[in-house]
């Protein structure tokens, strides 16, 4: 929405391409920067070729975004393509450059599920106003009014003498047009790409075997590196011995890395923190990884070293009684929990550290020389990469260059710069090129986790049941908003108050699909249930009457411009979208319990960004876990949905995430270390364990949200709660094991 | 004489159309070893010397012998190099055991899933 | 360092290697044949599967010295122009979401074709068991073998 408010001509140049051509440039909206209507916004734009029109019609899109799977390299695209007219098959996609002078702002990050939402009203303006130039470009050739002609796969055409244009003949002369005053952007019907599966353009690539990713990175005269890390979060090496790893043939060099404290300090928490280890250089990767076995390391842990999952839970517990931030208090929760009266009802909810297993393991490739470092890494936040890998190389921003490449999952861990900054870190030591490769078992014991959340959920229910107050206490191993309830998201009760508290973490923690979200919807959908079956309600229809109204914000004269102006008018649409999806559950009954001839349903429902995903588990108390998961239905609000196709495949693929976590996920930690290595004590989702997947996007005009997450908080509350569905146990935790259905407390019915 | 040629033909015919539970257990274990196993101990169960043991036994193979293969391909060996556990179910273990246990010159009886519970629990 | 040829995609090489190198390594760094995939390095997640005189196995746990006069085949020798009926049916599909996984999916399936022509569900499952997919193109890939086996086989549904 924010875009809408800058002025065209702000963030849009024309020129000509080097060799003749059409150039257009462009500059994005800060990612995540409040522009209100009167600001005016003056971008520094430099030409960076956005779109580019040979004199041969061969259009080339620039891809700002990095692709890992979600599709948003072939999708942008199409948005493009379908606002100018283009065909298809002519258009070229090339991967950007990062270089923060182009003043690329949007690219600073990849994530979020935010690529479609945050540049779908830039890049469809773009798209139009290259039509509206060669559109006039025609005009002025034929010299005729534009009105008259009709733009069309590549070709302009007169409708009264039926001339055409190609687009390559049109290119040079629409260079030396002014951008336009206004455009028009195309209406939802008139789309001819968007809404459709066009088919993604790396398949090509990826069947043949060609296609490459960071790991494949071949610079000549490169050597190869591996690290041995220290597996505690803030440890360092006490003393090592690399006596037999020197004799090894094929070992080029080995060294410790440990960033001084000092520079440690100015890094970003999360993004810049790199481990302790010993580098081991070779001349092949394979030796790397084998010589570290002759390696003989102590480490010192530090204060980490002597905690584990036992002792976290302990120091969470600890701060219940004293909670350090309140983020929300509508109403007056107190005298609801002290009257007598009122039956108080207190649960616990605990979503543990998750681990990525990135089907690409992790990996940098590197050059410094004279002064300048050159990074080619698969990654989502380039902008804080180079700001952090020039702190702890200690030269300027301008001396790192970061070649975007494409990564073979992301999930959120490649947000964190560790990777870029140990590559460079052994170029600059070596003077030579270098591939850094994490080895599986590196990526897991040395990952950036998903934070532990505790969530204590209290109700006060008054004698005619129903519920007064409701507080929540989230005390997390991060100090992040997200991780805490946010209620006036979605249930209306009359007095709500929230709390967070941070413990200090016993792991490095990071982004992971879907983030705070996953962590407040197992707490908050799963207590709305226990809730509902107290209140014997149905657990539907209590949540559309928990929807039914809106949550009393307090008075508009003590909120600020942005709350009034944004925050509360995404709130609403939240609010409207919640309640529509519901409704088609329910009108489509897809709630309805008598198909099931065994076995349980639940649901659960969460926001991501604007979209709204609800999912319903259907489970059997059976197989060697003691429950299975053999149906899911996602009805999923997004408003317009770009690419079918990729849409089913990312909520298909976060249901996919999610299940694994329920399984099989959380780590089990020893001594400050993560005790899980590879695939097989971290396992994850197999083909064979695939349930039935339906998945149903209402239909809609309203500008797209992001897809890539919001599948993925739902499915855990909706199985926990299909579980107690169909055995009466209340898991409040995951991952499910078999002990937790046999030792689980009863229900509190 | 011809009549009862016949007869045995034929009812030799219905006894090889009928496969046995072993056999079926065998073909399904055949593609479970192809999709997990075959690397490390090879298509003809020899394994590769000196890195993955063969699996190729001399005599009778023991009850013992069974557990420990059920151990290893749930549990993993103890040795930090050794095999690591399969990501298998209860049922593919079985069928897995059979078609080793009764390829290449190996031979045991067949192993069902209620005998695999009952040595699970005697560890 | 000892001198091994290895046929690899119908051409021979001649490799100077360490005898333990395990055969995805010497693809990936001796030769540049970035195709085939590091994912775990201990066989567990198929990545890295190549065709070893037809039969699917994990290249990251094969010593090059157990490999001897075996053909390999890898990702960029399935088919001339990568027109086997399973990478043909993997387009249309349009199966791959970040693709990492998706050329040792692709051999582990045109290895079962090879033995099993009209595979079940039950068998799709069995044999490609050993290949994670961290996206969860699961049941693309399902639909990519159902569809490549309807024309291997000469069926097509009239629907």
């Amino acid at each position: 929405m924010d875009f809408m408010m800058m002025n065209r001509r702000d963030f849009l140049r024309v020129g000509s391409k080097i060799g003749g051509g059409l150039m257009v440039s462009i500059c994005l909206p800060v990612y995540g920067k409040f522009i209100s209507p009167n600001q005016t916004v003056t971008a520094n734009i430099e030409f960076n070729k956005f779109i580019s029109i040979d004199t041969n019609g061969e259009i080339t899109i620039m891809l700002t975004k990095h692709e890992m799977g979600q599709g948003t390299g072939t999708a942008i695209p199409t948005i493009i393509a379908d606002e100018l007219d283009a065909d298809w098959s002519k258009i070229k996609i090339e991967q950007a450059f990062y270089n923060p002078k182009y003043t690329w702002l949007e690219m600073g990050t990849t994530g979020g599920s935010g690529s479609i939402a945050r540049t779908w009203d830039a890049v469809r303006t773009a798209g139009a106003t290259t039509k509206a130039l060669l559109k006039q470009a025609a005009a002025n050739k034929w010299g005729v009014d534009p009105m008259v002609l009709e733009v069309n796969n590549n070709n302009v055409t007169n409708r009264i003498t039926n001339q055409t244009f190609c687009f390559g003949e049109l290119a040079e002369e629409a260079a030396k047009i002014p951008i336009p005053e206004s455009i028009v952007l195309k209406k939802p019907k008139e789309y001819i790409y968007v809404g459709r599966s066009v088919k993604n353009r790396i398949t090509k690539d990826v069947v043949s075997g060609n296609m490459r990713y960071g790991i494949d990175m071949n610079v000549p005269g490169m050597v190869y590196a591996s690290i041995e890390r220290c597996p505690v979060y803030g440890g360092a090496i006490k003393n090592y011995d690399d006596t037999e790893v020197r004799k090894m043939e094929g070992v080029i060099d080995v060294f410790p890395i440990a960033i001084p404290q000092k520079i440690k300090d100015s890094l970003h928490s999360i993004i810049g923190y790199v481990y302790d280890g010993i580098v081991i250089v070779a001349t092949s990767t394979w030796i790397a990884i084998k010589a570290r076995k002759q390696l003989k390391v102590e480490w010192d842990g530090g204060e980490n070293a002597n905690r584990n999952i036992v002792s976290l839970n302990e120091d969470m517990a600890a701060l219940k009684d004293s909670p350090a931030f309140m983020s929300m208090d509508l109403g007056d929760v107190e005298p609801c929990f002290q009257n007598p009266e009122n039956k108080i009802l207190e649960m616990e909810y605990n979503t543990p550290y998750q681990t990525h297993a990135v089907m690409e393991p992790l990996n940098a490739t590197a050059h410094f020389q004279d002064d300048v470092c050159e990074i080619w890494v698969g990654i989502q936040d380039p902008e804080k990469t180079i700001n952090n890998v020039s702190k702890a190389l200690e030269i300027s921003e301008e001396k790192v260059k970061i070649h975007v490449l494409k990564s073979g999952g992301s999930f959120g861990r490649r947000y964190a710069a560790d990777t870029s900054i140990e590559a460079a870190f052994i170029s600059k030591k070596i003077g030579k090129p270098v591939k850094l490769t994490w080895t599986r078992e590196d990526e897991i014991r040395n990952d950036h986790c998903q934070p532990y959340l505790k969530n204590y959920m209290t109700a006060a229910i008054t004698p005619d049941k129903s519920v007064a107050a409701i507080e929540n206490q989230a005390i997390c191993t991060i100090n992040y908003a997200v991780w805490s309830t946010k209620w006036d998201h979605y249930y209306a009760f009359p007095n709500i108050r929230c709390y967070r508290s941070k413990v200090s973490t016993l792991l490095q923690y990071g982004a992971w699909r879907s983030v705070g979200e996953h962590s407040a919807a197992l707490s908050k959908e799963c207590f709305v249930d226990e809730l509902a079956h107290y209140l014997e309600k149905d657990p539907l229809d209590y949540r559309l009457e928990l929807l039914s109204h809106e949550v009393d914000w307090g008075d508009p004269k003590e909120m600020s411009q942005a709350t009034i102006e944004r925050m509360l008018p995404r709130k609403r649409i939240l609010r409207q979208r919640q309640i529509e999806v519901l409704s088609y559950i329910k009108a489509k009954e897809l709630w309805s319990k008598e198909t099931l001839d065994t076995g349980g349903k639940g649901l659960a429902m969460m926001c991501f960004g604007d979209t709204v995903c609800a999912e319903i588990a259907e489970v059997t108390m059976e197989g060697e876990l003691g429950y299975s998961v053999n149906k899911i239905t996602a009805v999923v609000h997004c408003g317009m949905v770009i690419n079918p196709h990729f849409g089913r495949g990312q909520i298909e693929g976060s249901i996919i995430w999610a299940l694994s976590a329920i399984k099989y996920g959380g780590v089990e930690i020893e001594n400050g270390a993560i005790q899980r290595s590879n695939f097989h004590d971290n396992k994850v989702l197999r083909m064979d364990e695939l349930p039935e997947i339906e998945i149903i996007f209402m239909e809609s005009e309203e500008r797209p949200s992001g897809l890539g997450e919001p599948g993925t908080p739902p499915l855990a509350p909706a199985v926990l709660n299909a579980i107690f569905d169909a055995c009466g146990k209340r898991i409040r935790k995951i991952p499910v094991t078999k002990r937790d259905l046999v030792e689980s407390m009863d229900s509190i019915s | 004489m011809k009549h009862c040629s016949l007869i045995l033909s034929s009812l030799f015919a219905l006894t090889a159309c009928q496969p046995t539970a072993k056999d079926k257990s065998m073909a399904i274990g055949k593609e479970i070893y192809i999709a997990n196993c075959i690397t490390c101990h090879q298509p003809d169960g020899n394994g590769i010397t000196g890195v993955y043991p063969s699996l190729l036994k001399s005599n009778k193979i023991s009850l013992f012998q069974t557990k420990r293969a059920i151990q290893l391909i749930t549990y993993g060996s103890p040795f930090e190099a050794g095999m690591k556990p399969m990501h298998l179910s209860e049922k593919e273990i079985v069928d897995v055991i059979n078609y080793i246990q009764n390829t290449w010159k190996n031979n045991a009886p067949l192993l069902t899933k209620s005998e695999l519970k009952e040595l699970k629990n005697s560890w | 360092m000892v001198q091994y040829p290895l046929k690899i995609n119908d051409k021979i090489y001649f490799i100077n290697s360490e005898p333990d190198k395990p055969l995805l390594w010497v693809l990936r760094d001796n030769l540049k044949l970035y195709g085939t995939k590091y994912g775990c390095g201990i066989g567990q997640c198929g990545a890295c599967t190549v065709h070893l005189d037809g039969m699917p196995m994990r290249s990251c746990c094969l010593p090059i010295d157990s490999v001897g006069d075996k053909s390999i085949t890898t990702i960029e020798g399935l088919s001339q122009q990568s027109n086997h009926p399973i990478q043909i049916a993997w387009e249309e599909e349009d199966v791959p979401q970040c693709g990492y996984c998706q050329a040792g999916q692709i051999m582990s399936a045109a290895a079962l074709l090879e033995r099993i022509p009209n595979p079940s569900d039950k068998q799709i499952e069995r044999a490609m068991k050993g290949n994670i997919c961290r996206c969860g193109t699961y049941s693309r890939i399902q639909n990519a073998i159902k569809s490549a086996a309807k024309k291997i086989n000469g069926f097509y549904d009239d629907e």
